[in-house]
């Protein structure tokens, strides 16, 4: 409740600048953030951000104050309202922004809270998958919308938005255009809900009903079509973008409202009705003539307003009937008179009944369909279709629930308290106030109008235009649509009898694509990651082999040039006396002869110390030799009989990997020998070591004096070793005697 | 024996990597310590090597005189010799933990936390 001021004064000051805005005037203010990359926090405020930022702000403080009571008795709420108010946060960034980058970063914001949002009821299965499912095709479109935007910035030559949209020629010359034109508008596709994405918005009704009027209503559907409009003015003119918005847009736009008036569930049925709305609004964008540009902004106004009421309303009806089912609903006006007032009021402005500000609003899109040069016909009686099941829906929404038959209901359902009223109140008031003065919202609508397409002729709205077309089109409408929920009224039956094949939805193909793509995942982990230590060892060995070999095919192979003069018996006996011992430790049967076998292979390890020069390493090498062999023998000797595996599939890919590491190993060891060794700090120990660490042992001067602090290391490394068999004793003694209890 | 060091250090890493590569807990251990003694000759070859001419200080002398063994990689590879015996020692035990728990030496039968289909 008292979060609700936050957008309350955003929206005050935001109404301070109605007038220079409405003038013509841009406030806007800049922070640079990366400017090496032309990444900054610039703002911008013009008709269209103008328009946009009102509803969120407005709605937005509306709809806090409303979630507050809504959501009372809730668990969890503080996450529900951090979620909520980051939305509106970041949805006020993306409508400001006016470089692109810092866009698309609220951009994805709004995609990220209302994951959050739409999940809120995470123990819900049905509501985890809701949530990921419209956060993977909102961010799965943002990416596609990074890549626009960034080609868009190549190609125009400038990251700010204000300055893009004066450059469409030169991008055009870029070569960019049409690729940034494409991905952008999958970006503005998959977040406005446009077939075949339209699915997800449906599912998102899984959110808490504030979050579904806030978010699937007037904000975060309609940042698509904000961005639509925003670039308008470069790509307007372009074939493929009148042909796509049309198209899209259209087929969005007829499917959503059929689709609609199949429902029975209140919160559906808006969905669905805004997911033709979105269509509408693209294909109007699509058409892009100055009175369709006009048309959307008004529709962008006049769906906020009476969506946004049904949706608190239907908040409001579930949560005092603890029903959402129009079968079940009815006669509820009695008990309810506020609430079926604000909801008839609003769907009155659906249906685009005069005085209502819908009524204008369905005026400018028929008006702009009639206008078309080419298919006009088509296109106008597809939103004819559509404003009729408009009409249905809208009789769905307020007459089933409010009148019509009595409800079926085990609760006897009363009045909302007042903070929830305030809500579908104000803006069923608005729908009414801006239908019959529309001079007050006229200066705004104009200005956002001039931005999508600039030079635009001043919009007038006005109520009654006379008799001319629109407006019988418009009555024939209304009388079709009656007929139409009539029917849908009187034959529940048959309605409920349309059954769409699963196989033919587009989240059928989304579900597969994220099945399959899970089994992928699945397989590709299990040959992988499949357990088996030696098929990872032996993978990191090849790799190695591999790369090394790709390094060393430079050089050459090294002379083996045995010095005769400097030849030992004893080093060959030495050397061949070790590569023996190690064979035998290879191939042992018995773990005793193995640990033998180990045994003359460090021993000799430390010979070869001895003979050059490293008595010290000698030493070392013969004491934890010893002490190994006597832990082995110690420690396992309790142990059965030596495990011998049958391993003959392994023995041979393993022996020839392992034969070329060595071979690997011995050609580096001979490449590096053959190379002189330039080092300045043997030669400091060396004359160091006695005056300053006062110790004739090098070595030992290195390892307690000028290193000293490794020691240290090695110390701890070696107590820690100490601790831990400690700990292994200790705890598994302690559990052997528990399981003996 | 510069010349047959390296064909010994490659000696010893085949036979570590190839022990490594069975199913035997033990012999998984045995050849970590075989790559061990691999290692840490290949430091002490690399840094080249000198016959028996220790790096100690005659009474009398204030430095070493040439020639005389680097001591800077035998200073470390003494450090690794220490602490590969503390590794050792903790994979001695844990084998021995390990059988006492699990009573088996097989680590294809260790893997079950590694695998998804069970």
């Amino acid at each position: 409740m008292v979060l609700a001021l936050y957008p309350a004064a955003a929206f005050v000051w935001l109404m301070t600048q109605f007038g220079s805005v409405s003038g013509g005037d841009v406030v806007s203010s800049s922070w640079d953030w990366v400017p090496t990359m032309g990444i900054s926090l610039s703002f911008h405020l013009d008709g269209l951000s103008m328009l946009f930022a009102l509803l969120i702000t407005g709605i937005g403080a509306l709809v806090l104050t409303y979630a507050g009571t809504y959501m009372k008795g809730m668990p969890k709420t503080d996450r529900f309202f951090m979620s909520l108010v980051l939305f509106m946060a970041s949805m006020l960034g993306l409508v400001l922004s006016d470089n692109i980058i810092s866009l698309f970063i609220f951009w994805e914001l709004t995609s990220f809270s209302s994951y959050f949002l739409i999940g809120y009821h995470h123990e819900d299965k049905e509501s985890r998958k809701s949530a990921l499912e419209a956060l993977l095709i909102t961010a799965g479109g943002g990416l596609a919308l990074l890549a626009g935007l960034i080609l868009l910035g190549i190609g125009g030559g400038s990251m700010e938005m204000s300055e893009l949209v004066q450059r469409g020629d030169e991008l055009a010359e870029s070569g960019l255009f049409t690729a940034a034109m494409l991905l952008i508008i999958i970006g503005c596709f998959t977040k406005s809900a446009q077939f075949p994405f339209h699915f997800w918005l449906p599912s998102a009704m899984a959110a808490p009903t504030p979050v579904s009027a806030y978010l699937h209503s007037a904000t975060m559907v309609k940042a698509g079509v904000y961005l639509l409009a925003r670039v308008s003015p470069v790509f307007n003119g372009a074939d493929g973008w009148h042909a796509l918005l049309l198209i899209f847009g259209g087929i969005t736009m007829v499917l959503g409202s059929m689709i609609a008036v199949m429902q029975t569930d209140l919160k559906k049925i808006l969905a669905y009705t805004t997911v033709s709305a979105l269509g509408l609004l693209v294909m109007l964008l699509g058409i892009g003539t100055g009175i369709a540009i006009k048309a959307a902004v008004i529709f962008i106004l006049a769906h906020a307003l009476y969506k946004g009421c049904l949706f608190l309303v239907a908040g409001i009806v579930d949560h005092e009937t603890g029903s959402r089912n129009i079968r079940k609903l009815g006669r509820l006006f009695k008990q309810m008179p506020v609430t079926g007032t604000a909801a008839v009021v609003a769907c009155l402005s659906m249906a685009g009944i005069p005085p209502l500000f819908g009524f204008i609003s369905k005026e400018y899109s028929y008006e702009s369909t009639i206008g078309m040069v080419v298919n006009s016909p088509l296109t106008t009686s597809a939103f004819f279709i559509t404003g009729m099941l408009f009409v249905a829906a809208a009789g769905m929404l307020s007459y089933m629930v409010f009148f019509g038959r009595r409800n079926k209901l085990k609760i006897k359902p009363h009045e909302a308290p007042i903070t929830m009223l305030a809500g579908p109140a104000v803006l069923a008031v608005l729908s009414i106030l801006l239908g019959v003065f529309s001079g007050l919202i006229n200066p705004l609508l104009d200005q956002a109008s001039q931005v999508v397409f600039p030079g635009n002729e001043p919009l007038n709205m006005k109520l009654w235009h006379g008799i001319n077309t629109e407006l019988i089109l418009s009555m024939t409408t209304l009388v079709a649509g009656i007929a139409a929920f009539a029917f849908v009224y009187y034959n529940p039956r048959l309605m409920s009898m349309i059954e769409i094949s699963d196989k033919i939805k587009p989240s059928y193909a989304y579900k597969q694509t994220m099945d399959s793509l899970a089994e992928l995942a699945k397989n590709v982990t299990q040959k992988v990651q499949n357990g088996y230590l030696r098929v990872y060892i032996s993978m990191m060995v090849g790799t190695f082999c591999v790369l090394a070999l790709i390094v060393l095919q430079d050089f050459g192979i090294p002379n083996i040039e045995v010095l005769w003069s400097d030849f030992r018996v004893y080093d060959i006996v030495i050397g061949v006396l070790m590569i023996v011992a190690c064979f035998y430790t290879v191939v042992a049967k018995s773990r005793l002869l193995a640990i033998a076998m180990l045994g003359v292979v460090g021993y000799g390890v430390a010979f070869v110390f001895i003979i050059f020069g490293a008595p010290d390493l000698a030493m070392t090498q013969i004491l934890i030799e010893t002490l190994t062999v006597v832990l082995f023998v110690l420690v396992l000797w309790k142990l059965p009989h030596y495990l011998i595996f049958d391993e003959g599939f392994i023995k041979f890919r393993y022996f020839l990997v392992s034969a070329l590491f060595g071979a690997i190993m011995t050609w580096i060891v001979m490449l590096i020998t053959s190379y002189p060794l330039d080092s300045h700090l043997k030669a400091w120990f060396a004359e160091s070591s006695y005056p300053l660490g006062m110790g004739r042992n090098v070595v030992n001067v290195i390892l307690v004096d000028f290193r000293s602090l490794d020691t240290l290391g090695e110390i701890v490394v070696l107590g820690i070793a100490a601790v831990g068999i400690y700990g292994l004793i200790k705890f598994t003694t302690e559990n052997d005697k528990e399981e003996a209890i | 024996m510069e010349d047959v060091l390296p064909f010994l250090i490659g000696g010893l890493y085949a036979g570590g990597v190839y022990l490594v590569l069975h199913k035997s807990f033990v012999k998984l251990i045995i050849g970590l310590i075989i790559l061990g003694y691999a290692s840490n000759l290949m430091l002490f070859t690399i840094s080249r090597i000198t016959r028996g001419a220790p790096p100690l200080v005659p009474e009398g002398a204030e430095a070493l005189v040439e020639p005389y063994a680097d001591p800077l990689p035998q200073a470390l590879v003494l450090t690794a010799i220490v602490i590969g015996f503390g590794i050792q020692a903790f994979a001695i035990v844990l084998i021995k933990v390990g059988y006492r728990i699990v009573a088996t030496d097989n680590l294809d039968d260790l893997n079950t936390t590694d695998r998804l289909d069970d």
